[in-house]
């Protein structure tokens, strides 16, 4: 695993362009065979591309179904294009960008970074999308701008979006009032594996709704600025829950602890809701700063797909080595290591 | 008089009785009361409702064309996505789709983006610059449309439906004929003859 950077309440930035061949239907109106032809002459031309030199590629049918689902797990796929048949992702050595071929539309390609500085990693973005270009022609209409399978993510193509940890907004009940202010203001809230998922963990995960009529630029300096505001927000919601009884917190935090260092049974959603407690701790001075980095990977490696990954490298699952079991003794494992909480900082 | 209407599902005797008027097309539904709470038909709006019958229920009892059976007023020459599909995936399937259907898209455009032309990162609308490809104007790179191209773009907008976009233009263009009136002695950048008398003098008297 990678060590990564972290920072208080902004987990990570990411950065989407959607791109299609101007010659080619969309991959939702090929057939298997066409779009499994449409990857090979992409996959092809990549190979030749100084850009891609040292990625890696991976055709979803060369994996397993516990390999896609851990590349699911890190972001580096969506879920959509587990299931396509003639789909493949080519993936950075630094697992920074990658492209994902054939999902709904021809490229995806995609930049995430811990990095909160929306506008670097979209010009790091450009460059990605700008060596694609080199090699394919568009699709693109003066009209639309870039033409896309779904007409929401026509013209720009471009989503940026942040993972946010807002455990002090979900505390203090203010969740659905700061969703709905940003809705207005374009921006939709989603959950950390976007449509449809849930908030596990306090995690959300925050983009642009339109991609049409807006200068790249602009989308991305607009997300920005409001995730100035969201910041604050969360500090003072945090600072709120401080103000009404420290005891209640403390507790809370302790319990946190208590549980990821004893327990020997932890489901996926209750240890990422443990990790948020102590993750926002950190933020608090109340563990030690590197903690909270640790904790980003945890989040990360005590997913379902990554337990059983990570367990049948080493040898194969035993009768009774639950999933959930593993993932208690992973977190028993590092949280013997941490020292207990220091509420003497706050 | 006339014998009791029958469920369409079951056949039984109909109590519950659906009226569709779409495009002057009527289309009535009958149901009993089993079969209409066992599809919820109560808290369901008529429209929708029937709707789901007709596609559902009814194409699979009655042999009615479902969905995918109706036949479609337009085709894409490109991949075969029909108008049907598309409203139902609200996916298109190729490039070609975007000109077959740029009266549907004109409509949900607004809706889904709040816009219904591309800007580049320059902010400009590239449509009637590219398409005249005057060399001129991207020496010059004159971030602003002329008049002139506004009005063609105000057509093509009016010609693609797209009435928000026509709206904005329309705004565009009288604000940038006031602001010529007003700046009366500067010459004006982009002018053509036929724009500047008529609207010039009328344009003089509403800005006062």
């Amino acid at each position: 695993m990678l060590q990564r950077r972290s920072y208080p309440i902004i987990l990570s930035s990411r950065v989407r362009f959607a791109r299609n061949i101007a010659t080619e239907n969309f991959p939702g109106a090929l057939s298997p065979q066409q779009r499994e032809s449409v990857k090979k002459k992409i996959l092809g031309a990549l190979e030749k591309s100084e850009y891609f030199r040292n990625a890696t590629v991976f055709e979803m049918q060369d994996l397993a179904k516990a390999e896609q689902a851990l590349l699911v797990e890190r972001h580096l796929i969506s879920r959509e294009l587990q299931e396509r048949e003639g789909a493949a992702v080519v993936i950075s050595p630094d697992q920074k960008t990658s492209v994902m071929i054939n999902e709904e539309d021809h490229f995806r390609i995609q930049i995430v970074d811990a990095n909160s500085d929306l506008v670097e990693i979209l010009s790091r973005a450009k460059l990605a999308e700008a060596a694609l270009a080199s090699i394919f022609k568009f699709a693109f209409s003066e009209r639309y701008g870039f033409l896309t399978a779904c007409p929401t993510n026509l013209g720009t193509g471009l989503r940026v979006s942040a993972m946010v940890h807002l455990p002090g907004l979900v505390m203090d009940g203010q969740m659905e009032k700061v969703v709905r202010a940003l809705n207005m203001c374009g921006l939709t809230v989603r959950g950390s594996f976007g449509e449809g998922s849930d908030a596990t963990g306090s995690i959300f995960q925050i983009s642009n709704q339109h991609t049409l009529g807006i200068p790249v630029e602009k989308i991305a300096d607009t997300l920005q600025e409001w995730l100035g505001g969201i910041v604050e927000q969360e500090k003072n919601a945090r600072r709120r829950i401080l103000q009404r009884g420290k005891a209640p917190f403390f507790d809370q935090i302790s319990r946190a602890y208590g549980e990821l260092r004893y327990a020997f049974l932890l489901s996926e959603n209750e240890g990422a809701d443990m990790l948020s407690l102590i993750r926002m701790a950190c933020d608090l001075g109340i563990f030690p700063e590197y903690v909270r980095s640790r904790i980003d990977e945890l989040f990360v490696e005590s997913q379902t797909a990554h337990i059983i990954f990570r367990q049948s490298r080493g040898n194969a699952l035993k009768d009774g080595d639950g999933v959930d079991k593993l993932r208690a003794t992973l977190f028993r494992e590092y949280f013997s290591m941490i020292p207990p909480p220091d509420f003497s900082a706050e | 008089m006339s014998e009791p209407l029958k469920c369409d599902i079951c056949g039984a005797p109909a109590t519950i009785h659906l009226t569709q008027i779409i495009n002057g097309n009527v289309r009535k539904i009958h149901l009993c009361e089993k079969c209409a709470a066992k599809h919820d038909a109560a808290d369901l709006p008529i429209i929708k409702f029937a709707e789901m019958l007709t596609k559902k229920i009814l194409g699979e009892k009655i042999g009615l064309k479902s969905a995918s059976q109706q036949t479609p007023e337009k085709i894409c020459p490109g991949c075969g996505m029909t108008n049907i599909l598309f409203e139902k995936t609200q996916r298109l399937g190729c490039p070609q789709c975007y000109e077959t259907f740029s009266r549907e898209l004109a409509e949900i455009l607004p809706k889904i983006q709040g816009s219904s032309q591309y800007l580049d990162s320059a902010g400009t609308q590239k449509t009637v610059a590219n398409k005249r490809s005057t060399k001129k104007t991207a020496k010059e790179k004159s971030p602003e449309l002329s008049v002139e191209q506004l009005k063609e773009l105000l057509a093509d907008a009016v010609a693609h439906e797209d009435y928000e976009l026509a709206a904005k233009t329309r705004d565009i263009i009288r604000s940038r004929e006031k602001k010529k009136t007003r700046r009366k002695t500067v010459p004006a950048k982009i002018s053509s003859p036929e724009l500047s008398k008529p609207t010039g003098t009328r344009k003089k008297k509403g800005d006062k």
